[in-house]
């Protein structure tokens, strides 16, 4: 039983990184896989960033969630206190940033506070709730959808990165061939469809 | 349950939410950046002027003119 649970449980996070990736499958978080993937450090700053917010938020929207919303019958609640709880982490992680890795601060811009909006962020933690996963699912949801986003926005600077000294048509340097590599990706990442299914 | 009881449930929980979040974004905006992390910034290839790394009129740094 408990092998079970956790094979499921690490299912869930290959699920969520690559089948299901929120990214280049939901298309969530554009605007910040986009802004901040032209260097490596950046991409990979905002990542971790994203990382550190979505399991946090999963971890305290779920309990908040369960213990005090659903018993007070407040359910309707649920988004404006994800989206408060999420804009308190965000500002917490930005006091940190600013604090220990000013460089990386200065680098990650108006895309540091952008955060708040990121859909990738909140659109976890709702489908934790509506989906109605236990805690254990939750946290692997919200692992393996933080991991996916690291991933391609890393790999997608890299390639951006490449992107700089390739002989691009001019008509197509800068953006366009950006938004043309992150379609090649996303079907790319169709390959995975259908691997696991939970 | 109650509508008002609903309703009061509801504003407490936004209330407590909104003061934590007042609260750390009032921490945020009074921690300064430490000292010598802009200068860092300037010291790579970036204008010594306006300290932008894509500036029009790039003005190369000292260290770089040598």
């Amino acid at each position: 039983m408990q092998t079970s649970a956790a094979v499921t449980f690490i299912l869930a996070i290959i699920s969520g990184m690559l089948v299901d990736n929120v990214l280049l499958s939901r298309f969530y978080g554009c605007c910040s896989f986009i802004g901040v993937s032209k260097k490596v450090e950046s991409a990979l700053g905002m990542g971790i960033a994203v990382v550190f917010v979505i399991i946090f938020a999963s971890l305290i929207c779920w309990p908040i969630y369960k213990f005090i919303l659903v018993p007070l019958e407040i359910p309707f609640m649920d988004t404006i206190t994800y989206i408060l709880v999420i804009a308190s982490l965000v500002q917490f992680i930005a006091i940190v940033i600013k604090k220990y890795l000013p460089k990386l601060y200065n680098s990650l811009g108006i895309y540091l506070p952008l955060i708040t909006t990121n859909c990738a962020v909140l659109g976890v933690v709702q489908a934790n709730t509506d989906m109605e996963y236990s805690f254990m699912l939750s946290m692997a949801n919200a692992i393996g959808t933080a991991l996916g986003f690291l991933l391609v926005i890393v790999v997608f600077a890299c390639i951006r990165n490449r992107l700089e000294s390739a002989n691009v048509p001019k008509c197509l340097k800068g953006t366009p061939i950006a938004l043309i590599t992150a379609s090649l990706m996303s079907i790319a990442f169709l390959g995975f469809l259908g691997m696991i299914s939970i | 349950m109650d509508i008002f009881l609903r309703v009061l449930f509801s504003i407490i929980v936004f209330a407590v939410l909104f003061v934590l979040f007042v609260i750390l974004y009032r921490v945020n905006k009074k921690t300064k950046i430490p000292k010598g992390a802009r200068e860092l910034e300037r010291n790579e290839f970036s204008c010594s002027h306006c300290g932008h790394a894509e500036c029009k009129f790039f003005i190369p740094n000292k260290e770089e003119k040598k």
